[in-house]
């Protein structure tokens, strides 16, 4: 086989891993998902078994023995508390539709986008190591599967004479682009991804076990025949864990795996982000461990064929997977290994570019282009691109930066050195992830200073010794310290001897991330935001019915707005549908134009969230609903609250105004009450008055008569009209009482019928001929002879006219008063009107004369000389009538009072139908 | 109550069982057969950390077995904070 044969069946493999990839989208999209049972879910947790595994543990199993195992069973361990951390970690992850570890993070710490942004930056820089890893395994590979098919050596021949693992990264960049990257993806999995992750577990599952059997079975005869060869051969030493060397780095290891299960960013991602159902956790939990026992099975003893195929020659024990079987002449054998080692490294590479590319895009990229405004999430434009376009980039560039790691700085490590830095790098995130979920008082601040601490002390003591002995970095750096300072030495900080490498950077590095954040988290106090999140978090349980957090601005945005937003984000298609399953699932049915309730704004923070990240999407809605983000439901209940008083206080309000109004009114009440009542006072006074006028008068002229003897005939005539006289005043003022009282009372009894007015205005004019004349005052009459009928009582009219005229005799000028009597027909009856020529009556008093005792004082008239009952009579005799009485004053001085009286309809039926016939 | 119970016992089953891994996995105990011995033709050390490996795997499987009871639990452990 030369070098082409294995690059095309290499790319075959891929082929297929794509189409894998291709068919589960096509059937997820169908709604017969491959991916919805817990073997497939499991197979894809496997994703933690990378080429390291399939070859570095080989090589460290040759080298030191079974310290090789606490990579596996610190996951393990992690895996006896999934009920503890993983439920909470998954159905955290479901609630707040996580899409990453930086995510995750961010979201626990009051969403913040600075802290989401540090953990992108640091599994960016703590993965770049791990890919390589990646890289250079399969380069190695190939360069030893080529150079036993081709004795000429590897780089003989067409694009291989280029940089393999420059290829192997860009075709790995290419899939990558291609499985995870193909949509924007709101609410579902990546089921396809998913699917062919577990195809590659399958794969270097069974390549390794193959290796296995054909050294343990093919070239021995048994485990039992294996080990004894190897005893014999005095590899006995590799049958231990720490022969002489402590357990130091056992120790560290195993502390490292196990927060590594949790904190790599490709793990945390295939868990817990792309889990389809917590209940697949119940299978996956014995069946992952199981996976790498059973992987695992094996190690060993190829480990030790290999040291004894190759004693005393210079072979990478890395790469016995592949050296053995060659030796043995397994050409067949040697490349299905060289493919499984192909699946470990690819699974591993696509599945943290994808997440490392997630991250990149949501915490890093779209904050920061929406802080610097150069993407406006609030206009018009289809931004799916741009964040596939990001997400792309991205993925090219994470891959580039491990194909430069892998050149410059890794030449001179093994496989697992270099996946362990990584790996302490990852675990940084371990007390902010685990805290987060258990310790609601850790606060942001905490966070982002432990984390900045821990990742420091990680560079300086992992990262740049590593540069150091690439050459970058003087290597006195390591030997003598920064400046010569030797407290400062990288593998021995303030003269810390005595560790390996990794345990005194794992020992410096979590002194200080958990230091800090214990201390600052205690120290400072958290935010309202952060407070509320951490309780989503913490109390993940509690919360996952009922309460969420919730936004404040109820009002301000509508649904059309929002699905456009989500829409530009998912793709308008997508968005409707999610749109239609959220109306569907709550029962309610949305309209473009309505204003978006606090549900749905959740709703589409969730839905964002799922393609751009919590803090971005947060920002987002924010942008679009224009009142602000406060939200959160505690901070949404202080609000509630708040505006349940400002409600109460506005009723309040309107309370006390109508009760000012109503105090106004009565106000207005009680002085009327008070007028009428010194009105009736008045009254009183001046009805006792003009009773005891002619009371008096009668009793004087009474006692005159029958006391005194010389009085004339004459005389006593004189007396006696006297006394009649006013007996007649006090029986009219009586009388007009007792008709007030009855009118008002209802009481009294009324004679309606078709009237005269020109009759009754006659009749009015003969009684009050005398009085007229006596005054020598001026009549002009002008009532039209055959007026139409009024309805009305007659006597009553009588009375209405005669108080009027008796009220313009009283007032008019004396001498030459003037009295003017007109009724003319009008629209809907007879207008009447009795006019003199006073002093008039001002504007104030024009509605108070017709109100009973209420007298005026009119012109020269000292004293009012009537009852005060008048015109509050013919008030209610013309308001019977159905007719109206008002006054006004006339140019030139006067009053002028008018009433109106209706029309006698069955008269003018009668008329009308006379006039027809 | 009996879900509750139930449900808060299995945390405490799987913690138990934690500890009892780590205590297996680090030194002070597995010095004890961390040696270059052979037994029944195998490594120790080989056998004894595959053979405990197995059983936390066993004692996991069991652990994770959905029961009629805990089912029934399940909204009880939810508002105790636990989901099963």
């Amino acid at each position: 086989m030369v070098g082409w044969q294995v690059g095309l069946v290499s790319l075959a493999y891929l082929g297929l891993l794509f189409a894998i990839a291709y068919y589960g989208d096509k059937r997820a999209e169908s709604g017969r998902s491959l991916t919805q049972n817990p073997y497939i879910y499991t197979l894809s947790i496997a994703v933690f078994c990378t080429s390291w595994t399939f070859y570095g543990s080989v090589g460290r199993a040759a080298t030191t023995g079974l310290d090789f195992l606490p990579i596996y069973i610190g996951p393990t361990l992690v895996f006896v508390v999934w009920s503890v951390i993983w439920v909470k970690i998954i159905r955290i992850c479901k609630v707040n539709r996580i899409t990453s570890i930086a995510d995750f993070i961010s979201s626990r710490y009051g969403k913040s986008a600075i802290l989401g942004g540090l953990v992108t930056v640091i599994a960016v820089i703590g993965i770049t190591p791990y890919i390589s890893l990646q890289l250079k395994s399969i380069a190695e590979s190939f360069t030893i599967i080529v150079d036993y098919s081709n004795p000429r050596g590897a780089g003989g021949e067409g694009i291989f004479a280029f940089d393999t693992t420059l290829v192997v990264a860009l075709v790995l960049a290419m899939f990558s682009i291609l499985f995870g990257t193909r949509h924007i993806d709101a609410s579902e999995h990546h089921e396809g991804l998913v699917s062919a992750i577990a195809f590659e577990s399958i794969v270097k599952l069974f390549a390794f076990l193959a290796v296995g059997f054909f050294v343990t079975f093919g070239l021995h005869d048994g485990f039992t025949d294996l080990f004894g060869k190897a005893e014999a051969a005095g590899l006995s030493h590799l049958f231990t864990v720490a022969h002489d060397r402590g357990y130091g780095q056992w120790m560290t290891m195993t502390l490292l795996s196990m927060a590594a299960i949790i904190c790599l960013p490709r793990q945390f991602y295939i868990t817990a982000v792309e889990n389809a159902d917590e209940q697949h956790l119940r299978k996956a939990v014995w069946l992952f461990p199981l996976y790498l026992l059973v992987i695992n099975v094996f190690v060993l003893p190829i480990a030790l064929t290999g040291a004894m195929a190759f004693a005393g020659q210079d072979a990478n024990a890395d790469m016995y997977m592949l050296t053995v079987p060659i030796r043995h002449d397994q050409g067949a054998l040697a490349l299905f290994a060289f493919i499984g080692g192909l699946s470990a490294a690819t699974s591993m590479v696509i599945v943290a570019a994808i997440a490392l590319s997630t991250m990149v895009c949501n915490n890093l990229v779209m904050p920061l282009l929406l802080r610097w405004k150069i993407v406006d999430a609030g206009e018009g434009s289809d931004l799916s691109m741009l964040l596939l376009t990001i997400r792309r980039a991205s993925i090219v560039l994470i891959l580039i930066l491990g194909y430069g790691y892998f050149r410059f700085a890794s030449e001179s490590y093994s496989l697992v050195t270099i996946g362990l830095v990584s790996f302490a790098a990852a675990a940084q995130f371990a007390p902010a992830i685990i805290g987060g979920i258990f310790w609601k008082g850790a606060t942001y601040r905490g966070a982002l200073v432990g984390l900045s601490m821990g990742f420091l002390v990680w560079i300086y003591t992992l990262l740049l010794p590593s540069f150091a002995q690439s050459g970058w970095l003087p290597i006195s750096f390591i030997q003598q310290g920064p400046w010569g300072i030797s407290l400062l030495r990288p593998y021995a900080l303030f003269g810390l001897e005595g560790f390996d490498h990794l345990s005194h950077a794992l020992f410096w590095s979590m002194l200080a991330n958990i230091g800090c954040y214990a201390l600052v988290s205690l120290r400072f106090a958290a935010g309202t935001l952060e407070r509320i999140q951490a309780a989503l978090f913490v109390d993940v349980f509690l919360h996952t019915e009922g309460m969420r957090d919730s936004w404040t601005q109820d009002g301000s945005a509508t649904v059309g707005d929002l699905e456009e937003l989500v829409g530009r984000f998912v793709g308008k298609q997508r968005a409707t549908s999610a749109f239609h399953t959220f109306a569907r699932d709550q029962g309610v049915t949305l309209r473009r134009n309505q204003t978006a309730d606090r549900a749905l704004l959740n709703h589409v923070e969730r839905l964002l969230a799922g393609a751009v990240g919590s803090a971005t999407a947060r920002v987002m809605v924010g942008s679009v609903v224009k009142g602000g983000i406060v939200g959160l439901d505690d901070m949404y209940q202080i609000l509630d609250e708040t505006s349940q008083a400002i409600q109460y206080s506005r009723m309040l309000e309107a309370k006390s105004n109508e009760l000012e109004d109503t105090t106004k009114q009565l106000q207005a009440a009680n002085e009327r009450l008070k007028e009428l009542d010194s009105l009736k006072d008045d009254f009183l006074s001046t009805i006792s008055h003009e009773l005891r006028t002619p009371l008096t008068s009668i009793r004087a002229f009474t006692e005159i008569l029958s006391n005194e003897a010389g009085v004339t005939a004459q005389e006593r005539r004189h007396f006696m009209a006297v006394i009649a006289k006013e007996s007649e005043r006090l029986t009219r003022l009586i009388d007009q009482i007792l008709d007030l009282a009855k009118m008002e009372a209802g009481q009294l009894d009324w004679s309606m019928a078709g009237v005269d007015l020109r009759g009754a205005v006659d009749e009015a004019l003969g009684a009050m001929d005398g009085l007229v004349k006596e005054r020598a005052i001026r009549l002009e009459v002008d009532v039209p002879a055959h007026l139409p009928m009024v309805r009305a009582d007659r006597d009553r009219l009588v009375q209405v006219v005669i108080n009027l005229l008796s009220n313009a005799v009283k007032f008019c000028r004396s001498p030459g008063g003037l009295i003017q009597v007109r009724a003319a027909p009008a629209a809907d009856g007879l207008l009447v009107s009795i006019t003199d020529n006073g002093d008039g009556i001002r504007a104030e008093d024009r509605d108070r004369i017709f109100e009973k005792f209420h007298q005026l004082y009119r012109g020269s008239a000292a004293q009012p000389s009537g009852t005060g009952l008048g015109l509050a009579i013919c008030r209610q005799i013309v308001s019977f009538f159905g007719g109206e009485i008002w006054v006004e004053n006339r140019d030139g001085g006067g009053a002028c009072f008018s009433f109106t009286l209706p029309y006698d309809r069955v008269q003018e039926v009668v008329g009308r139908v006379g006039a027809m016939t | 109550m009996a879900g509750m119970k139930r449900a808060g016992r299995k945390t405490e089953w799987s913690v138990t069982l934690f500890c009892f891994g780590l205590l297996a996995f680090t030194p002070p105990i597995m010095t004890m057969f961390d040696r270059p011995v052979m037994v029944l033709g195998l490594p120790l050390m080989y056998l004894v950390m595959f053979g405990v490996w197995a059983a936390v795997i066993l004692a996991i499987g069991v652990g994770a077995r959905r029961s009629r009871l805990s089912d029934s639990a399940d909204e009880a452990g939810l508002k105790d904070g636990e989901p099963w």
